[in-house]
């Protein structure tokens, strides 16, 4: 579904990434780990292009989404984004938050859209926060209703960027609970996180990126308990 | 910032004791008001004011042995200035009516004034130097000025529109690009108009209305008036004040020649 | 008691006498239709050029970046010289024909100068809105113009209302420059109506009570308006 050919991003002369190749197939949920400043979450947001590569190719359902002829916006529709700050947007209710995009961009009706988000409102628990604005929200009632506007589009792959970085420790849970439903239900998904529980138990593939390289990658079983890679090893004896 | 202080300060003090001094050699200047852009009783040569009034108002400063202060200012503005008492006598080319004598007090007649309506050479929307010309026509005039009450009053003409400029040169330029329909002017500021503006002319025929100027004061300053009106008959009976408006208008018209043939 | 009855024949000569009261009417509503389509292309104006500036800033498109430089001479040009010189130059060099309508003309040169100001306005609204929100409108699929729309703009304008509100009292008082040309607005009809009673003070003092009283209504109009749109910041 996502593939990346010899993926680079510099930022001015600092190099953060340094060649990615990458292949995720349908239905994947691959969650990427790694020491803050590796580059992990450049390279998830390199995925959609909002950060633009300086090299290489990003391709998404057989299109080539680094080549300028291609109509990026149409593409990133299928492709929700989950941000660490949850980057709602706050003049809106909620209710709008989540049905601004179908309509304007899908040309749904504003009934069709509205249907839609009581069903995603409901399905997350916050079916009476419709008309609420996102700063009556919690940290984690905002990040769901995030996941929910993102959903509202129908994306074929869902990207998280360190969904639960920004909340307080007792709100974790929720989020990451409403993100295995949607694992098990089964969205195609890359994740960025510090969770080593969530990886561990959600996750088909996790990837460990430092230094702008994809060091280790394996299935969670192998990759937590015999990492090979000395960095990885030491990374590992400190998070969990 | 203290240092600064006290440098203003004696500023100050200094100006204060120098004005003191003067003024106590001299007389009190005399100060005047005028609309220096109705050539050819006042208007600017450089930066100078001159003109037929500034002749007069000279006269009268010798005879009182004072100083003359020339404010410049708009026509409207001059008027205020002299019945607010700011200045000592307005000049400006000043027509004499009801409500303006309600306002000030006005000196002998000391010239004949003749207004002309001034067209758009190329396009003349006016025919004739008529009221009955002048109907549904934009008519420009100087706010305050003679021609202004003149045309505002619906017994002596109904023009679809009076424009109330503060400088003629504005209308001017307003009638050379057809903006409005025409200037109404006393004859000899616009005869110097249309020699400045060539695009212009004045209507033939006989004048639209005929005035008279006076030097107002402010109400009840009889000692100027008498003032004036002594200096006013002296310059009257000497023919000065013809001579005056030789000179403004020959100086013009000279000048005109001088700048034709330059160029 | 002698005085109070020369104030009230000042004042009676100022309004009712010869229906003077008319043209202080005449000129308020010049002065209305003038400031309020200014107003409005002001901020027109304004929100174009701040979209193009803080655009260019974000994409290397080299279209946007010469843009970008024209509407930066712009905003140099019109708040570097003065409305009345900017009002003369249209006037004479851009409006010079037969009936060139003065609402018009007020409007285009209030209206670009007032421009100008509010890019800058606009633009500092712009540029404090969170990165994040372009991010996540980005993310969802809107583009660059979409995404100014409906999620920034917004935001942008609730923030700088207050400068905009005192851009708008700034440009209605702005406008009484309009009458050196001749323009029968407020201010213009003030002094006709001085030059006719040669009484200065009844006349502007009416002037300053209906601009007064406008700039109030206007204040509290805003004010009306900035509750309503900070009903999400309510917690």
């Amino acid at each position: 579904m996502i593939i990346t050919k010899n993926l680079q991003k510099r930022f001015g002369d600092h190099e953060v990434l340094k060649g990615i190749d990458q292949h995720i197939e349908k239905g994947e949920k691959v969650v990427i780990i790694g020491p803050s400043g590796s580059g992990k979450s450049t390279f998830l947001r390199c995925l959609n292009l909002l950060e633009e590569p300086t090299g290489g190719e990003v391709w998404f359902e057989d299109t080539n989404i680094t080549d300028p002829k291609v109509d990026i916006n149409k593409l990133r529709q299928k492709m929700g984004m989950v941000f660490q700050q949850f980057n709602l947007f706050p003049h809106m209710t909620v209710m709008k938050n989540i049905t601004l995009a179908p309509m304007k961009l899908l040309g749904k009706s504003k009934e069709e859209a509205e249907e839609k988000a009581i069903e995603l409102l409901k399905r997350i628990g916050l079916e009476e926060k419709a008309d609420s604005y996102p700063n009556q929200l919690s940290g984690g009632q905002k990040q769901r209703i995030a996941i929910a506007r993102a959903l509202a589009m129908n994306p074929d792959v869902m990207l998280f960027d360190e969904p639960t970085s920004a909340l307080d420790p007792e709100m974790v849970g929720e989020v990451l609970e409403l993100m295995k439903e949607l694992a098990n239900d089964g969205m195609t998904m890359v994740v960025v996180t510090h969770e080593m529980g969530f990886a561990r138990e959600v996750a088909t593939r996790v990837l460990f990126i430092d230094e702008g390289i994809v060091k280790e990658e394996n299935e969670p079983q192998e990759f937590f308990n015999h990492p090979k890679d000395p960095r990885l090893q030491d990374f590992l004896s400190k998070v969990l | 910032m203290k240092k600064l202080k006290v440098i203003a300060l004696t500023a100050a003090v200094m100006a204060m004791a120098c004005s003191t001094v003067v003024m106590a050699e001299e007389k009190e200047d005399l100060i005047i008001a005028t609309e220096a852009g109705f050539a050819p009783y006042e208007y600017m040569k450089g930066d100078q004011i001159v003109g037929v009034d500034i002749d007069i108002a000279q006269a009268i400063a010798d005879d009182m042995g004072r100083n003359l202060v020339i404010q410049n200012m708009d026509f409207d503005a001059a008027l205020l200035a002299v019945q607010q008492g700011m200045v000592d006598f307005a000049i400006a080319g000043i027509s004499v009516n009801e409500e303006r004598e309600e306002a000030m007090d006005f000196s002998d007649r000391y010239v004949d004034s003749t207004e002309v309506v001034v067209v758009n050479k190329e396009n003349p929307m006016v025919e004739a130097p008529t009221s009955e010309a002048l109907k549904d026509k934009i008519v420009a005039v100087q706010q305050g000025n003679i021609a202004d009450i003149w045309v505002s009053n619906p017994d002596n003409a109904e023009p679809a529109e009076v424009v109330r400029y503060t400088k003629f040169a504005m209308a001017a330029e307003d009638l050379k690009n057809d903006k409005v329909d025409c200037i109404i002017m006393d004859e000899l500021p616009a005869q110097d108009l249309v020699s400045q503006n060539p695009e212009l002319m004045i209507l033939e025929g006989d004048p639209l209305f005929q005035d008279q100027y006076a030097i107002a004061v402010q109400k009840g300053n009889q000692e100027m008036l008498d003032e004036i009106n002594k200096v006013i008959a002296q310059l009257k009976e000497e023919g000065k004040i013809d001579e005056f408006i030789a000179n403004h208008t020959q100086t013009e018209a000279t000048d005109a020649e001088a700048e034709a043939e330059a160029e | 008691m002698e005085w109070f009855q020369n104030v009230c024949q000042d004042f009676y000569n100022a309004t009712i006498r010869e229906d003077r009261y008319l043209a202080y009417l005449e000129g308020l509503k010049v002065t209305i239709q003038i400031s309020f389509f200014a107003v409005l292309v002001g901020i027109v104006i304004g929100i174009i050029i701040a979209t193009i500036r803080v655009s260019a800033k974000q994409t290397k498109s080299k279209i946007l970046a010469v843009l970008s430089k024209i509407c930066g001479a712009y905003v140099t040009v019109f708040r570097g010289t003065p409305v009345m010189v900017q009002l003369m130059i249209i006037y004479f060099w851009i409006f010079n024909t037969r009936g060139a309508n003065q609402i018009l003309i007020g409007t285009v040169c209030f209206g670009l100068n007032s421009g100008a100001y509010i890019a800058e306005i606009m633009r500092g609204g712009i540029e404090s809105i969170d990165k994040g929100q372009t991010e996540a409108g980005r993310s969802l699929g809107f583009n660059g113009l979409q995404t100014m729309r409906y999620i920034i703009l917004p935001q942008a304008i609730k923030n700088v209302l207050p400068a905009l509100g005192n851009e708008f009292i700034a440009l209605i008082k702005e406008t009484s420059v309009i009458s050196t040309i001749a323009v029968n607005d407020l201010m213009k009809m003030a002094s006709f109506v001085t030059s006719r009673t040669y009484n200065p003070l009844p006349p502007y003092i009416i002037a300053a009570v209906i601009y007064f009283v406008i700039v109030v209504l206007l204040t509290k109009l805003l004010g009306i308006f900035e509750r309503r749109l900070a009903k999400s910041d309510h917690y």
